[in-house]
């Protein structure tokens, strides 16, 4: 996919959509349907079981890329890629032949069933932070997942952005970091996503975090602070995800505008060394684990959300306002 | 999110449980290699299959017919040093065999500490070196074993065939004739082997090599490799440009991702163009 060839030829053909499964299978992780889900869930389905009715039996999952045309016929579907791009080339080009040669019929597309296509997006007054993770350093033998890199995006509220303001007003007087940031970041956030998704963390599972913030600077509206925390998380055998384990600390310098309590500015870099709870990666393994974060206000970060806030319902109130059980 | 948790995809089993099996067998008291046979594998026997698959193999090892529902036979050596096994696996699906490795490798090889691909080619084997099959090894380690596994998969219709051979890298004269003999001595029905040519190159091609993952450029597949973590002593935004993906490792970004779908079928007719949707656990521009 991120070969140029083919960037140019996804770019220059079709008419390209990120799915999120929260959109198109939302069921998949106890959401509702809605008309988008519907219309695509039905069509991917019988493609997958025309593909491998074994594999959809035994996944039930709509993972994969497909190429379809608006009347919902579809044309292709592959759920792994060769890690050559002139094979997906020639798979896409054999889709989009077979597309000219029977062009689709014209179905209107209802304007409340755009409505419902619409991605979830945070509040105008929510400040938006990438995440990005390595494993850093990394070994000559090491697997394409360990090579890879864990994106994320992180939320931070207005009224969160609000408290770090009014609690931190004293120049170079260190205060301790408003308790749902910090719970986030440690349950939610500062994951090891190489490769797949690394599992969140409950509230009882964090055996510490603490993290502060210092006004350093103030300048008109806006202000800046020094932030830093360490933090500790850990499972057993037996919690639901297995073994696992992840410490580490980060530090960084974040700029907000008071008047309207967004963050313009937010940098940070941490390391800590995490195990288990990452499909992808080996589970005894110690990996020595990097995190970057920076602001982001562009069209992907407003409308992707954070993993563990999008993918269920089920995290959503968790990740709003999380808990710690080692603050009681 | 990648698919599941679920180690095992439509075959993917019988190599797992292969690998499994044998790993689970493998001695770690360093036994292993004083219980290794001194005599020469040249004693052998032949196994044939109900399908009319034949192979030899050494008539002091044990065999396991049918230990589970994709495995025909398994052989293995009395000292559970090799392990030897035939599978036929459903390809209804018709998924190519890179397709099948890619399956194999990431539900179950990558998660294996020191996971390499040696070797990846497409060969004749058989007794009459007439049968066409796609060739791999791969290296890996267990409990500190350094271990290898040579495996041949044989498209046949809606069958794969696939042949392994799994042992302990040790400095052993003769430690893989077992699997040499084993290929050597393969043989199938004509229109088994008909099949398979169909579905294979004609002749060994060099040219079309698979790229093995550590020969792919790091700017069209693989991310950056950073080998070392950003020293101590420089500032946070040179700390943070050290690890934020580079442009070339997130081409896949100018795509003109649209994430509304059904907006997305109203832009398709309008341009008559087909939609392309890329869907993950996750959202693809996020977390997947």
């Amino acid at each position: 996919m991120n070969d140029p060839k083919v960037v140019s030829y996804i770019t220059r053909e079709f008419v390209p959509v990120n799915g999120a499964v929260e959109m198109l299978q939302p069921d998949r992780y106890g959401g509702g349907e809605t008309a988008a889900s519907r219309w695509f869930g039905e069509r991917a389905k019988k493609a997958i079981q025309s593909y491998s009715k074994q594999f959809w039996d035994e996944h039930k999952t709509l993972q994969g890329f497909y190429v379809l045309g608006a009347d919902g016929n579809v044309l292709m579907y592959k759920v792994g890629l060769s890690y050559r791009p002139d094979d997906f080339l020639d798979d896409l080009r054999k889709a989009k032949t077979a597309f000219v040669s029977k062009p689709p019929k014209v179905v209107p597309v209802a304007p409340q069933d755009i409505a419902s296509g619409a991605p979830m997006q945070p509040d105008q007054s929510t400040s938006v932070i990438r995440v990005f993770s390595r494993i850093v350093p990394i070994g000559q033998n090491s697997t394409i997942s360990e090579r890879s890199i864990g994106r994320d995006h992180m939320w931070i509220f207005a009224n969160e952005v609000k408290e770090i303001v009014s609690s931190a007003i004293e120049l170079n007087v260190q205060r301790e970091m408003p308790r749902t940031i910090s719970a986030r970041l440690v349950r939610f956030q500062l994951l090891n996503h190489v490769g797949n998704i690394m599992q969140t963390w409950d509230e009882n599972q964090v055996k510490s975090a603490d993290f502060k913030v210092t006004l350093i600077k103030k300048a008109g509206n806006f202000s800046t602070y020094n932030f830093e925390g360490t933090y500790e998380s850990s499972s057993d055998a037996f919690a639901e995800h297995g073994a696992g384990s992840l410490k580490g600390t980060i530090s960084g310098v974040m700029d907000i505008d008071t008047i309207s309590a967004k963050i313009t500015r937010f940098r940070a870099y941490g390391e800590a060394e995490s195990q288990g709870r990452n499909d992808s990666l080996a589970r005894d393994r110690k990996y020595p684990v990097v995190f970057a974060m920076v602001e982001a206000s562009d069209r992907i970060a407003r409308s992707t959300p954070p993993f563990w806030y999008g993918v269920s319902p089920v995290f959503r109130p968790s990740y709003i306002e999380p808990k710690l059980a080692c603050w009681n | 999110m990648k698919l599941g948790k679920k180690a095992i995809v439509l075959g993917c089993a019988v190599t797992a449980g292969l690998a499994a099996a044998f790993l689970l067998g493998l001695k770690d008291d360093g036994s292993a290699a004083s219980n290794r046979p001194n005599s020469p594998i040249t004693v052998t026997d032949a196994y044939i299959d109900a399908s009319g698959v034949q192979f030899d193999y050494p008539r002091a090892w044990k065999v396991t017919k049918h230990p589970d529902k994709d495995t025909l036979v398994k052989v293995s050596g009395g000292d559970g040093l090799g392990e030897l096994s035939l599978s036929q696996l459903d390809n209804g699906a018709h998924l190519q065999l890179t397709e099948w490795l890619k399956l194999i490798d990431y539900h179950f090889f990558s998660k294996l500490a020191d996971f390499k691909e040696v070797e990846r080619k497409y060969v004749f084997i058989g007794r009459n070196k007439n049968i066409p099959a796609l060739s791999r090894q791969v290296r890996f380690s267990f409990q500190g074993f350094p271990v290898r596994q040579d495996m041949v998969l044989i498209p046949a219709g809606g069958t794969i065939y696939t042949m392994s051979y799994i042992e302990p890298i040790m400095a052993i004269p003769d430690g893989m004739k077992p699997w040499s003999q084993a290929l050597a001595s393969l043989n199938m029905p004509d229109q088994l082997i008909a099949e398979a040519k169909k579905e294979l190159p004609d002749k060994p091609d060099s040219q079309g090599k698979i790229i093995l993952a550590e020969d792919v450029k790091c700017d069209t597949v693989c991310p950056l490799v950073v080998t070392q973590r950003p020293g101590a002593s420089l500032a946070l935004e040179q700390k943070i440009a050290a690890i934020v993906p580079r442009p070339e490792e997130e081409r896949w970004l100018q795509i003109p991702w649209e994430p509304n779908l059904m907006l997305a079928r109203a832009q398709a007719q309008e341009k008559n163009k087909p939609i392309f949707v890329w869907i993950m656990d996750g959202n693809v521009l996020g977390a997947t």
